[in-house]
């Protein structure tokens, strides 16, 4: 299935180092677009960690280098040349906790684009929102809302903020970071089911969780991490059905995580 | 188990029911003297400072805008020391925001290291330094400053401005210290949540940063401006302590209502006009520190509905 699809971005022994530990180690993985991967595996394994380097936030912690290749695009974005500024407008990421900024519904997804210089006019801008919104499935929810304060909406309302917030600066990448974990169950189904409805329009996605049915459920493909190690990946159906690695096999059957 | 009487007197101890009563009598009696001396407080400075309008016969209108202040020919005008505590408050308040939030956001955003570990405790060093202190190095390097750059204008070199800038390094270090808590209390994954929109450094402090701290912030401002509003001495030694007439300009020699009510005490017989009159000065310095206070509440409450 992968065949068919554009690739879009692809790491090549990809290392993570903080000071002279090595948290990741050489990892080779590739993201098509219209596709969910998974990266699964117990806490500290390496996932959030490989997570981040895909849109170069690894950068922002002191002592931290990231090595190999990161293509995006078959162009190497793992060079200290790359302008992380601009690399994010493209590949977009969502993060545990729900970061809603301190203004308007409508402000947090203008933000971006204002800053970026993307807004030309108020209309422009109108339909930006609704748009963004609507993809996140959002808007039937605030439509009438849209300049009270975004700390006003739930837990999992503000989740969808952020990743329509993410979809306004029009990425062909977005990255989730255990996007969830801080969530009700319900909500939890209402953001898988927008990270699912996103794939559809072609956008490659990444979600690490910690949560093996929504692996499951939300992903195409899935890439177990190990202590570090990328240990095996493959189609989710087969990597939850038939799994090689004995690590895989253990993690599945609950024996460790 | 419950214990016998016995049992309690052996081992000197109270039955327990009379352990809580005794907690609950020497806590409420703190509780009691904080209140008592509280509203003793307001009510002796409101009671002292009313006779003023109600048995001395001065208006109260006439009082607050009345624009000369002397006391010896029975003139009570407040307004030249009300303008000129206003104006110092302003000034320095002006001079001190934008130094105290540039080294909060360098503290912060740019070299925690050097900032947390031997920036902020520098500052924090300023805030033990006595008042009297800082009106000495004002007398002498302030003024003589402004004698230099200004010239004539600028007289003896006392003046509001002088005021002002004393007051600003006064409160500087508890305007940086209040802003670096206050940009270090805005959680990592709003900065994070800035630069995974592709937003730059310069971005995040200044459009999610400072926009999320910006509570905290004001709260940081008043309290400054609440300790320049209160401060007397270091003040009163660069001013120049004219109160007769409303100042001209920055540069004129000025009073504020502290430095009035110090220097105008030593003249005052008790039960005098004038000895209310001074009292009457207390009363609007009370009423503006409450009013400081109640809006730093209004700030943090309207900052903690905003958060639920």
């Amino acid at each position: 299935m992968t065949n068919t699809r554009d690739i879009i971005l692809t790491t090549e022994d990809v290392t993570v180092t903080y000071g002279t530990h090595e948290a990741l180690h050489p990892t080779n993985l590739t993201f098509a677009a219209g596709e969910v991967t998974a990266l699964i595996g117990p806490s500290g394994c390496g996932k959030s960690t490989f997570l981040r380097c895909l849109n170069l936030m690894n950068r922002e912690i002191p002592h931290c280098a990231v090595g190999g290749h990161i293509n995006y695009h078959g162009h190497d974005i793992n060079t200290p040349k790359e302008n992380l500024y601009e690399l994010r407008k493209s590949i977009g990421m969502v993060f545990q906790q729900p970061t809603p900024f301190r203004k308007s519904i409508r402000e947090n997804i203008l933000f971006a684009p204002k800053r970026h210089g993307r807004i030309r006019s108020k209309e422009q801008a109108d339909e930006l929102v609704e748009t963004s919104l609507k993809q996140a499935a959002l808007w039937d929810e605030v439509k009438d809302k849209l300049d009270r304060s975004a700390y006003a909406l739930s837990g999992g309302q503000q989740q969808r903020l952020c990743i329509a917030r993410t979809l306004a600066m029009k990425p062909d990448v977005i990255l989730y970071d255990e996007p969830c974990s801080a969530l009700d169950p319900l909500s939890t189904m209402s953001v898988e089911e927008t990270i699912r409805d996103i794939a559809s329009t072609g956008i490659c996605e990444a979600i690490v969780t910690h949560n093996m049915e929504q692996a499951t459920r939300v992903s195409d493909r899935t890439a177990f991490f190990y202590v570090g190690d990328m240990v095996e990946t493959g189609p989710t159906k087969q990597i939850f059905s038939n799994p090689k690695d004995q690590k895989l096999v253990d993690y599945l059957t609950g024996r460790f995580g | 188990m419950a214990k016998t009487k016995e049992e309690y007197k052996d081992k000197k101890m109270m039955p327990k029911g009379q352990l809580e009563s005794v907690g609950l009598g020497l806590t409420g009696a703190c509780v009691a003297v904080v209140a008592i001396v509280v509203v003793a407080l307001i009510f002796m400075v409101a009671q002292q400072g009313l006779t003023t309008f109600f048995a001395d016969g001065i208006g109260f209108g006439s009082f607050i805008t009345g624009q000369n202040w002397i006391p010896s020919d029975g003139r009570f005008g407040a307004l030249p020391l009300i303008v000129g505590s206003f104006s110092v408050t302003l000034l320095s308040t002006l001079f001190t925001l934008p130094i105290a939030l540039g080294s909060a956001i360098f503290v912060v955003e740019i070299q925690p290291g050097f900032g947390r570990k031997i920036f902020q405790p520098l500052v924090e060093l300023l805030v033990g330094i006595p008042s009297v202190v800082y009106g000495l190095i004002g007398l002498t390097v302030v003024n003589a400053a402004m004698r230099s750059i200004f010239g004539a204008a600028a007289g003896t070199g006392a003046g509001i401005l002088s005021g002002a800038i004393v007051l600003a390094v006064m409160i500087l270090p508890t305007v940086t210290t209040l802003s670096i808590d206050a940009l270090a209390a805005v959680p990592n994954a709003y900065r994070e949540g800035s630069y995974a929109l592709g937003c730059t450094r310069w971005q995040t402090v200044w459009h999610v940063v400072l926009k999320s701290a910006m509570p905290s912030l004001m709260t940081a401002v008043i309290m400054g401006m609440t300790r320049a509003f209160g401060e007397t001495l270091a003040v009163q030694m660069v001013i120049g302590g004219v109160e007769k007439s409303m100042p001209a300009g920055l540069l004129d020699p000025a009073a504020t209502l502290t430095t009035a009510l110090t220097s105008g005490l030593s003249n005052a017989t008790t039960g005098s006009v004038e000895y209310h009159a001074l009292w009457s000065l207390g009363l609007i310095l009370l009423a503006m520190s409450l009013f400081f206070i109640l809006i730093i509440h209004l700030i943090g409450s309207k900052g903690a509905a905003k958060h639920d």
